[in-house]
């Protein structure tokens, strides 16, 4: 499931990454594996339970009064 | 070879001088053939050990760990010392400022000896993706350290420094311990302040320590834990003291073990030396518990989508304009490509492009926000298990350490080394990894997990096992230690 040479070509350009040809090619190579790999990840049931969308609170409330 | 506490008690009762002790850490280092530092910093850091014996001529009160020499990973900041994160697009980059754990450590009077390699941006699981060379392995020099603190790893393996710190993202403290033989932590996310570590995830990212024994990685942690109102992703969690537990049995205590932790792609030696373990804890009067933990094979996918993600914006800021290194000119989107295309690994590209490929309309769906109900979906099953068992007993990683190399070309085999590791991280849960043997002459890790905030009760357990074998006292071949 390789991803085509156009398709890297945009991408690194939205990421504003200059490539060569060979790092195009490598890369629509290895993108396809991995995006193959994690492919899996569509198989998970259910829906976000938590008003959280990240599972782990990233941070604690606000609203503290800092030390200086 | 002195613990911490030992050291720097002779220090402290001037059986030896800092100077003295920095002097050979300093020799070490210079004669290192491991690539394990990209800046040394000799002259500084003798310095600061003459401070330090100044202080304690005069009498004057010092730090826990008055002139410990320890090493920093290169992704942590050091005013006025170069701080490259492993990448070329940093090559000359002098931070106006100390991390909050730089800042901490020598608070204690630890003294800093240098930046160690690591893959660039802390993106690997070999070392291999810095742009200074990867480090090798003290056991076996053909082999990878594993990453992404492999300098930092190699550095604590071969007596080349006391302790280091090194950053976990998904494994890049504990998965370089296992395959170096020596004690790695990372801490509950929140535990230690990330001010000064350069961003890669920051849902994920977290700064842990390295040393050769579970008191001296306790002894780190407890100067280096705690609220700074610089990171507002720090918690105001109160540190408890993390030696007082470690004389504690572990009578009763419940460690669970996962089939899932156990299965295809584990090395048969890895899996019996790590089982011999296990044994080994149930004889100190614990108790062993089947659990499971179904969602282990989402997490992986999982991470390989939040990773890319936060890192193509993260990696956002190395422009060729705010920091270090630039190329093209002839106008600015030619700056910023040429610069980023000629300056950044290939590891960052390919996570870069990514992360843009995962967050474009019409993937968003699919794989993100996937990735976030995977994360939810493996948090509740760690939950489930720490509803019944204390801590989890695990291999760190399912081989020993690979040939430098051998997986450069297949990163997706590369991204498989941190199978076992990187569930913890999407959990935000602390782990440690600490040495249970040698297959083939080379160290296996045993990785001990724990619910949030259980740093104190993992150092315990690690404490037992450890002091119930011989493994801490195994040097690399060929490494003496100079203290």
């Amino acid at each position: 499931m390789a991803l085509t040479t156009k398709e890297v070509e945009h991408l690194a350009k939205l990421a504003r990454l200059e490539l060569t040809p060979a790092e195009v090619e490598q890369y629509a190579a290895q993108l396809g594996e991995v995006l193959a790999y994690v492919a899996k990840l569509q198989t998970i049931k259910g829906q976000a339970e938590s008003s959280n969308p990240e599972g782990v609170n990233l941070r604690e409330r606000f609203g503290r009064t800092l030390k200086n | 070879m002195l613990g911490i506490q030992q050291l720097t008690e002779k220090i402290k009762a001037r059986e030896l001088s800092a100077v003295e002790v920095v002097e050979k850490f300093n020799k070490t280092i210079a004669a290192s053939k491991l690539n394990s530092f990209i800046t040394p910093t000799p002259q500084q850091a003798l310095a600061q050990a003459r401070q330090i014996d100044e202080a304690i001529t005069k009498g004057e009160k010092v730090g826990s760990l008055a002139g410990v020499p320890v090493a920093i990973k290169d992704v942590i900041v050091t005013k006025g010392i170069r701080s490259t994160g492993g990448s070329k697009i940093l090559d000359n980059y002098l931070p106006p400022y100390d991390a909050t754990v730089v800042e901490r450590l020598k608070q204690a009077g630890a003294i800093i000896v240098g930046k160690t390699n690591c893959d660039e941006f802390a993106m690997g699981s070999s070392g291999e993706n810095s742009g200074y060379g990867p480090s090798n392995n003290p056991w076996d020099k053909t082999k990878v350290t594993g990453g992404s603190s492999s300098g930092s790893t190699a550095a604590v393996a071969a007596v080349e420094c006391v302790a280091a710190l090194g950053s976990e993202t998904g494994g890049s403290v504990r998965q370089p311990a296992s395959f170096c033989g020596v004690v790695g932590l990372k801490p509950t996310y929140g535990r230690v302040s990330r001010h000064g570590l350069m961003a890669m995830t920051s849902s994920l990212d977290q700064v842990g320590p390295l040393a050769r024994t579970v008191t001296d990685t306790a002894r780190i942690l407890q100067v280096i834990a705690g609220q700074d109102e610089r990171d507002a992703t720090s918690s105001r969690q109160s540190v408890p003291d993390y030696l007082a537990n470690l004389p504690k049995d572990i009578k009763g205590m419940r460690i669970g073990v996962a089939a899932e932790f156990f299965a295809d792609g584990l090395q048969a030696e890895v899996k019996e030396l790590v089982e011999k373990a296990i044994a080994k804890i149930k004889s100190l009067a614990a108790t062993i518990v089947e659990v499971s933990l179904p969602s282990l094979e989402y997490a992986l996918a999982a991470y390989y989508v939040i990773c890319p993600s936060e890192v193509s914006a993260n990696l956002a800021r190395y422009d060729g304009i705010r920091y270090g290194g630039r190329a093209g000119v002839e106008s600015l989107a030619d700056l910023y490509t040429k610069t980023r295309g000629q300056l950044l690994g290939a590891e960052a590209k390919r996570r870069i492009m990514l992360g843009t490929y995962v967050l474009s309309a019409g993937y968003y769906e699919a794989y993100y926000r996937q990735a976030l109900l995977a994360r939810q979906v493996i948090k509740k099953d760690f939950d489930k298990i720490f509803n019944k068992v204390d801590i989890l007993a695990t291999p760190t990683t399912p081989t020993t350490a690979f040939a430098l190399g051998s997986k450069l070309a297949d990163p997706l085999s590369m991204y498989l080394a941190d199978v076992y590791t990187v569930p913890v991280n999407i959990a935000g849960l602390p782990a440690i990894s600490l040495p249970c043997g040698l297959a083939g002459g080379l160290p296996v890790g045993l990785q001990l997990i724990g619910p949030a905030w259980s740093e104190d009760k993992l150092l315990q357990v690690a404490y037992q096992y450890e002091q119930s074998e011989r493994w801490r006292e195994q040097l690399p071949p060929g490494v003496k230690s100079v203290y």
